[in-house]
């Protein structure tokens, strides 16, 4: 079997907080010990709320954090190629906003050719290169001399795309690669990523929150909580099935287009924020907002458990129950604050 | 219509223009809709389609744009507010209809607490001491169940989190209990856990003081949650309206149709989405025309918002609603729900 193009192993990525007048220190884990495979011309989706860790995530595979723990690129530890020329034939990423991605002052085909130029350096070739590749985001060759300014929001994450695939990278890391679109343009954009992957086998790691984009592009999915990795499987089966309480509630709160259904499923909304990454509670991280938490949860770490290519990260792990859903629209929790959390497990 | 008692709020005939070089452009063309009291009314459609522009116009807030022209009129408890004079329309924003918009962060000033946000408008409006109006802004943070209200008062916004913060916005929003809440794109920019627990307490705000809310949004996923009645907005003017079942069940417009086939959860339907963008609408007729597969001849003439035949308080934009099969919201959803057996039956013999 040939290498996963990414395998990370105890990823953990951690930021120096500099409190008030910068006399105090706190350091912030935003990414604790995640475990991903992506293998070659799969799609891996990360999903979750803000703070999650899942664009941290992101960036460290792409070598724009420092981090521990272990990523491999195609089998090759990433601390040896992140700062070599060829960086960008294993791993290209799409940001969220095509707005400040592109160099204003460069023109769309000098954006595309750059990444091409620091691979092999210059060449005459590149310029069909670029014609090709514009043509494949399908957008007119002649947009090679235009600059951002005159793009659409849309037309621009395209030419973004087109940058990434310049230098054929294996994975392509899609952080909120659609978010900043809308509805119409969204659906193309998505439509010309799959296009790409059948064409060229480029595999994907899409960070979304929208579960709907989710669940009809990726594979496999992982479900991020608080920097861990909370419940991960193929897609279809994970939002048929979700085991972790906190993927039941991600998925519950998501509206769907069916008022009479909608109006239905309103009961099952979890209470509280997303937590604050620099207040990381004990036992399982969820377990102040999680309705079915037990004393354990709040003591002790979950273990995994992995059958089937799915893994829960969970005391309870149990199928949905709507009877037993009691996270009724509680309304907010500090979940940093003891009494509270306490009432809301009790 | 029917012989119930006037609406609180009537929007009739609004029009907003813009004067271009080229002539005056219609924002909105002719918009007319009514919320009883109580009531949800959710206004949905694409970017530039007029929807905030509604709003912006009911708030009084284009009076100062001169190359803008604003006429119809916005009655609420039957006093048309357009006719008001700046002063007198300064006096009701606030105090008998409010907003919230998208983003909590740019609407909050950041120099000041909480608190002292929430008493500037009871005081502008209730003529109340600062610590009357400081008592009432503790109140108005546990109408909107932030906890610890009574500490958190003397909080700044960037204490607060992006949830939190729009319930502050929404704490200022009805602190002098308004008859009408405007709240756009309230919930777009929110985490979808933190976006259904504003929806609940949006609910609650609405049956708790009995305002009457427009809900403004490009989600109809978020109207199927909260809305009583939709209004479908296209190219400045409305195309559909009706309550939300029917806008879903009984689909009368091939735009609402469109609209509908873009919700995410529709990605995975075979067939492109057909949204068109702001090239593709027409000056005449049906704006509609150049991306609707039912376009006939007939549809270059002019098209007025008429009762969808056979159906009550149901109104469609569209002259072919009789004879044509639009799509509507449960079909898409039918065949999204045999797409998804399909897929899991595939998945199961693989396995």
């Amino acid at each position: 079997m040939t290498a996963p193009v990414l395998e990370t192993r105890g990823l953990t990525v951690t930021f120096q907080l500099r409190a008030g007048g910068g006399l105090r220190r706190r350091s912030l884990t935003a990414v604790r010990g995640v475990d991903l495979e992506v293998l070659p011309g799969e799609t891996v989706a990360l999903v979750g709320e803000s703070g999650s860790g899942k664009s941290t995530t992101a960036r460290a595979v792409c070598g724009l954090v420092p981090f521990e723990g272990e990523v491999l690129l195609s089998g090759e530890r990433a601390s040896a190629i992140q700062r070599t020329r060829r960086a960008g034939s294993y791993r290209q990423m799409v940001f969220q906003d095509p707005y400040s991605s592109l160099d204003p002052l460069m023109t769309v085909g000098d954006s595309i050719a750059e990444p091409l130029t620091l691979l092999s350096g210059r060449s005459s070739g590149h310029a069909a290169r670029v014609r090709a590749l514009l043509e494949s985001v399908r957008l007119p060759a002649g947009y090679a001399a235009r600059l951002p300014k005159e793009l659409s929001g849309g037309q621009r994450q395209r030419v973004a795309i087109a940058r990434a695939l310049a230098t054929e990278p294996k994975l392509v890391v899609c952080d909120e690669a659609l978010s900043a679109l809308d509805a119409s343009t969204q659906g193309e954009v998505l439509a010309i990523l799959q296009e790409l992957r059948e064409q060229r086998g480029t595999a994907y790691l899409f960070i979304a929150h929208d579960l709907a984009v989710v669940r009809h592009i990726a594979d496999r999915v992982a479900v991020m909580y608080l920097g861990s990795v909370v419940e991960s499987g193929p897609t279809e089966e994970v939002f048929r099935d979700p085991r972790h309480p906190y993927t039941q509630a991600l998925l519950a709160a998501a509206p769907i287009p069916h008022p009479r259904l909608q109006r239905q499923q309103r009961a099952f909304v979890v209470g509280g924020d997303p937590p604050d990454p620099s207040r990381l509670p004990g036992g399982c991280p969820f377990h102040p907002r999680c309705p079915l938490a037990i004393v354990r949860c709040k003591t002790e770490t979950p273990p995994a458990t992995a059958a089937q290519g799915r893994t829960v990260i969970c005391h309870v792990n149990k199928a949905a129950d709507p009877a037993e859903a009691v996270a009724r629209v509680v309304g907010p929790v500090e979940t940093s604050t003891p009494e509270v959390r306490k009432g809301l497990v009790s | 219509m029917t012989d119930t008692p006037a609406p609180l709020v009537e929007v009739d005939g609004l029009v907003v223009s813009v004067r271009r070089a080229g002539g005056a452009v219609r924002l909105v063309d002719e918009v007319s809709f009514s919320i009883g009291r109580g009531e949800s009314y959710g206004l949905v459609g694409q970017s530039g389609s007029g929807k905030s522009m509604t709003a912006m116009a009911m708030m009084g807030l284009l009076r100062r744009a001169r190359e803008m022209r604003v006429t119809g009129a916005v009655r609420l408890a039957g006093r048309d507010l357009l006719g008001l004079t700046s002063r007198e329309m300064s006096d009701v924003r606030g105090a008998e209809i409010s907003m919230v918009f998208q983003d909590p962060m740019s609407s909050l000033n950041p120099a000041y607490t909480v608190g002292e946000q929430i008493a500037e408008t009871l005081r502008r409006h209730r003529g109340m001491s600062r610590r009357e109006a400081r008592r009432e802004a503790v109140e108005a943070l546990k109408l909107v169940e932030i906890p610890g209200a009574e500490r958190r008062v003397s909080a700044y916004p960037h204490e607060f989190s992006g949830g939190m913060r729009q319930r502050v916005m929404l704490a200022i929003a009805v602190a002098c209990r308004p008859k009408v809440l405007i709240a756009d794109e309230a919930t777009t920019a929110l985490d979808v856990t933190v976006q259904a627990q504003v929806l609940g307490l949006l609910r609650r705000l609405q049956e708790d003081l009995g305002m009457a809310v427009l809900f403004i949004t490009h989600d109809l996923s978020v109207l199927a949650d909260i809305a009583d009645r939709v209004g479908v907005m296209y190219a400045g003017q409305l195309v559909e309206e009706a309550s939300v079942f029917d806008v879903f069940e009984r689909t009368s417009h091939p735009y609402s149709s469109a609209l509908l086939r873009s919700s995410p959860e529709y990605r995975g339907l075979a067939g492109a989405s057909l949204l068109p963008t702001s090239h593709q609408i027409a000056d005449t007729g049906c704006r509609f025309r150049p991306r609707c597969g039912f376009a006939t001849g007939r549809c270059e003439q002019d098209v007025v918002l008429a009762a969808v035949p056979g159906e009550s308080a149901h109104t469609s934009r569209c002259a072919r609603v009789s004879e044509i099969r639009i799509p509507t919201g449960m079909d898409l959803w039918d065949e999204l729900e045999k797409g998804t057996d399909d897929k899991r039956s595939a998945a199961g013999s693989n396995a």
